[in-house]
Order: structure tokens, then C-alpha cells, then sequence
């Protein structure tokens, strides 16, 4: 929150942002602080379709917030995820973040001992699962299950996460 | 052991009660099973198990829902038993390996009654391997719950991609084909469901 703000400061850019159509108001506290969570902040951006969320969230500017990165570890620690694999996780959760409402993202485990990550749209599960090896797989449970479908991504062929992410979000 | 869930119905009790056979399964039965949190693949903390059911013929319609030990929802998911008796997924190694062949894997239906529930089911894996399906599998096993959880399951255990593919993709199938809403569970749907299930 601090850094966005901070970062928003030195870019100058709060009137670019006013000029967006935004429909809620990110005004700056007199703490040096915006009155809306990073989060709700981002989804604005994302609904007024600005050019300048591509600034602001490149990934250099962007980190998860530190509530969902102690479930991650909480979780992967549960697992028994290697570090790198935990790495992964955060990797692939940013880039979800960044393209998706905050507000739909959860993470939890599967029966098969995978780290979830899925969004819930209408009764539609979309989830990335992603297991002790770092392998990856994008499952969509629709609301007519007889449509279920997943694919599949194995990190001995190199994971490319933008491209995975990118995917994902196409997927109904 | 006692149940401390007084809705619980006398007949639903096990009480050391005989055990039954895949073969006790008719194609006309069905086995239910208690959505858990919405989204079908995550589950409560520390909690494993295989496909865990409610079998029609030991448990009457209006119990379907009660939950002794744990409340999971409101609304089940079910399946035909002729379904699930007739699914077949079968994939082909053919990279060098020790089960280098045509791996099948298919449903047995083991009856496994818990203290407040005696119909309680659970769907177990069976993985053949036949180097030709018209010869006996080299091989043939029923995969435990045990044998699961311990990863001494083949299908747990290996880990290269066909192996990987090939649990995926039977639970992508299970998903599916466990798939008829509590909505559906009718005397209409079970005389339609019928009568395709006969041709």
C-alpha cells in the first residue's frame, strides 16, 4: 500500500488517474495512505479498463499482500513444497492478481496433496493446481460438471507463467 | 462407537451389520455424494480420502444430507451404479518403462460402513496393465485407501508425465460422471435414467 502510494507520488500520475472512469474515488489520507485497499484500488482500474494499470502493476511495483503470502507458506509448509516450488506459487499468484478481481482469488489444497489456487464465477471453479513437483494444471469445473475440463503444464518443459496465466484467464 | 447426532435414524446405524460385494451393487442403485465447499477439489484440512459415497439401498432419500461427525453442505452430486460400473478410462504407455502397455483403469465399489452410516461406499481405483487386452493384465491391482495415502499405490507413487496424465485425467472423468444434482434425484429422472441405462 505504502509503495503503491509512494510510487504514485513519484510517477505523478494521480491526475492521469482522475481521468480514467473510474466509478469510486482513490483519494490520498493525510497518512500518506489512499482510503481504498490496494485491492479494491486495482479492481477499479481493472473495470475502467486505464492504460494506467499497466504502469503501475508491473510486477517490479507489485506485491502480494502479506496475509496471502503467510497462507501460501502456511499451506506449501503443509505440502511439503520446496522452496522453488513455493517461489512458483507466488510467481503465478501475482500474475493472477494483477489480471484478475482480488476478490475471487482463494488458495487452499486438494485432495492430492496440490496447492489451489481457484476463483469462483457464477458457480464456475477455475483452478490452478499446482503439485510437489512444481507441475501445473488448469481445471475447470463448470456448473453442468459434465463439461469439466483441465490442461495440463510440466515444468521439465519450462513454464512459461505469463503464457499459463494468459490461458487461464480464457478459459470458461 | 456411540453417535451423538439424535436425528441419526435407528436403521442407518451399522451396528456390526454384514458388509456387501461389488456384485451387491445393482445398475439400478446409486450412490450419493455430499458436496463438500462448493468447489469439488479442494477439501477441509488433513481430511484425504478416496471417492466417498452414500449407497441408495442402504440409505433412504430424506437422510441423504445428515452428517454425524462433519457438516458438509447442503446439496449432493449422484451417479448411476451402471455408470460407474462401466467406465473405462485406457491409456497407452509406449515409452521404455517396466509397464510399458495399455493401462486400464475402472471402478470397484467397496462397501465400508462407518458407526452412523452404514451406506457408506467408496469408489476404489483398479489399474491393469495388459501388454495385449486380449491376455491377462501383468498387472492388476485394487488400490486401498491405504495403499493411496501411503503412496505405495503405482499410480501414486511413479511420477512422469503418463502417470500424471492418467490420475488426472480419472479424476477429471470422476467429476463428470459423478455429476447429476440433488435437484435431479426424482422419481422421473430415476424411471428416464432407467430406461437409457437398459437399451
Amino acid at each position: 500500500m505504502f509503495e503503491l502510494a509512494a510510487y504514485l507520488e513519484k510517477a505523478n500520475n494521480l491526475n492521469a488517474l482522475k481521468k480514467t472512469e473510474a466509478v469510486i474515488q482513490v483519494k490520498k489520507r493525510d497518512d500518506g495512505f489512499f482510503d481504498k485497499s490496494l485491492f479494491d484500488f486495482l479492481d477499479v482500474l481493472k473495470q475502467s479498463h486505464s492504460p494506467f494499470l499497466a504502469t503501475i502493476t508491473s510486477e517490479e511495483n507489485f506485491k502480494l499482500p502479506d496475509e496471502k503470502r503467510s497462507q501460501i507458506h502456511a499451506i506449501s509448509n503443509e505440502l511439503s513444497f520446496r522452496d522453488e516450488i513455493k517461489w512458483d506459487i507466488e510467481k503465478l499468484l501475482t500474475k493472477l492478481y494483477l489480471t484478475n478481481s482480488s476478490k475471487e482469488i482463494h488458495v487452499s489444497r486438494s485432495m492430492e496433496n496440490e496447492f489451489v489456487v481457484f476463483l469462483s464465477l457464477n458457480g464456475t471453479y477455475k483452478n490452478v493446481l499446482i503439485d510437489e513437483d512444481g507441475d501445473i494444471e488448469l481445471l475447470i469445473i463448470p456448473v453442468d460438471k459434465t463439461k469439466t475440463y483441465n490442461k495440463r503444464f510440466y515444468k521439465e518443459d519450462g513454464l512459461n507463467f505469463s503464457n499459463i496465466v494468459s490461458i487461464f484467464n480464457e478459459m470458461r | 462407537m456411540k453417535c451423538d447426532n439424535k436425528n441419526v435414524p435407528v436403521y442407518l446405524h451399522w451396528n456390526n451389520r454384514r458388509t456387501y460385494e461389488h456384485s451387491d451393487y445393482y445398475y439400478f442403485h446409486k450412490l450419493y455424494r455430499l458436496k463438500a465447499r462448493g468447489n469439488p477439489i479442494v477439501i477441509p484440512e488433513k481430511w484425504i480420502n478416496s471417492i466417498s459415497c452414500k449407497w441408495s439401498r442402504l440409505v433412504k432419500q430424506k437422510h441423504i444430507m445428515l452428517q454425524p461427525d462433519k457438516h458438509l453442505g447442503d446439496e449432493y452430486d449422484f451417479v448411476f451404479i451402471k455408470e460407474i460400473k462401466s467406465y473405462q478410462r485406457k491409456n497407452v504407455l509406449i515409452d521404455d518403462h517396466e509397464y510399458t502397455g495399455i493401462h486400464v483403469l475402472s471402478c470397484i465399489l467397496k462397501h465400508n460402513p462407518i458407526p452412523c452410516d452404514y451406506s457408506h461406499s467408496e469408489i476404489l481405483i483398479r489399474h491393469r496393465v495388459f501388454k495385449d487386452e486380449r491376455e491377462k493384465p501383468f498387472f492388476d491391482e485394487i488400490y486401498s485407501y491405504e495403499s493411496w495415502a501411503s503412496e505405495t499405490a503405482m499410480l501414486k507413487k511413479m511420477k512422469s508425465k503418463f502417470f500424471k496424465n492418467l490420475k488426472s485425467d480419472f479424476r477429471v472423468d470422476m467429476i463428470k460422471l459423478i455429476s447429476r444434482g440433488s435437484e435431479q434425484n426424482t422419481s422421473f429422472t430415476d424411471v428416464m435414467a432407467l430406461c437409457n441405462l437398459v437399451k
